[in-house]
């Protein structure tokens, strides 16, 4: 699982859903948070961390957000030779096959629909974190 | 009392029992999840106009096939006090930004719940960013010759309604 002092990136244009995403990692013992209100602030702070050697450790992201969508962040993150193999899941919504078809073809680690409890999404951040740490999970 | 001015069933394709029934599946799935609610409907009703008892709307705009359509959701606060102080574990207050932005995000949802499940029985809706407001502050129809499609639906015993405004 991610090591306590991982670095997260919320973003959701929805207050009331970033401070549920901040409660449940917070419940589980996480508390290096920062926060963004649309893809295109959440790009802007990536990249700023990545460049100052701090980069975001995992990205948990909303898809429908004005100015940059959650999809168009992923894309963003997975262009970027310094960004591509950041863990990021999408949190939202849009729960139809095709949806996370299209996220799948984008390079998402995870995709979680809302609303979601604690359990599902510390299950979903166990499968990232085995996912980006394959020697972790076979040890 | 709705003091709707009902008008008989519309042969509107977007109007058929099986869509209502996956709002209803989308209203009660979304409540279930997020705790435990006592859900109820009443029978749904069609108006060209009508006026929204509650204070808290929330609006969506889509398109199917470039036809506009819009959803409104028109909440009683109490229950949105007691879904929101569940999610986020903190007071709400009734006449503050936080109520909006929170309605806004269980709208979002429902919607999503019901787009998932309309899609399942061939109706094919777009997405859109909740717009939540004080329903005195609603802006007008964007297009003229709206028809409504409303379903009233309690929770915990506060009643709140679905619309769908199909434009001729």
């Amino acid at each position: 699982m991610f090591s306590p002092n991982t670095k997260y990136l919320i973003v959701d244009d929805f207050a009331t859903m970033r401070k549920v995403v901040k409660k449940v990692l917070t419940e589980l013992g996480y508390s290096d948070i920062s926060e963004a209100e649309d893809g295109k602030q959440a790009l802007q702070l990536i990249q700023e961390a990545a460049a100052n050697g701090t980069p975001f450790q995992c990205i948990v992201s909303d898809w429908n957000m004005p100015n940059m969508t959650g999809l168009e962040l992923l894309k963003a993150c997975k262009a970027d030779p310094k960004l591509k193999d950041i863990p990021f899941m999408l949190v939202t919504a849009e729960s139809e096959k095709e949806q996370i078809i299209e996220a799948a073809k984008a390079g998402v680690s995870e995709y979680v629909v809302k609303p979601f409890n604690a359990a599902t999404l510390k299950e979903k951040l166990t499968r990232v974190y085995n996912k980006h740490n394959p020697a972790a999970k076979a040890a | 009392m709705s003091t709707a001015l009902k008008i008989s069933t519309l042969k509107h394709p977007l109007f058929e029992k099986i869509v209502v029934d996956n709002i209803c599946a989308g209203i009660r799935g979304t409540l279930d999840q997020l705790g435990t609610f006592k859900t109820e409907f009443q029978p749904h009703f069609f108006a060209s106009e009508w006026t929204v008892p509650t204070p808290i709307s929330v609006v969506l705009n889509l398109k199917q096939n470039d036809h506009p359509l819009q959803v409104r959701f028109h909440f009683d606060p109490k229950p949105v006090i007691e879904i929101l102080e569940g999610m986020i574990g903190d007071k709400v207050d009734p006449e503050s930004q936080d109520i909006l932005d929170g309605v806004g995000e269980i709208s979002n949802m429902i919607y999503g719940l019901i787009k998932t499940k309309a899609s399942g029985s061939g109706f094919q809706f777009g997405m859109s960013r909740p717009e939540a407001c004080f329903t005195k502050n609603l802006p007008p129809s964007l297009h003229p010759n709206g028809q409504s499609l409303v379903i009233p639906f309690s929770v915990n015993g506060g009643i709140c309604h679905f619309e769908f405004i199909v434009f001729q």
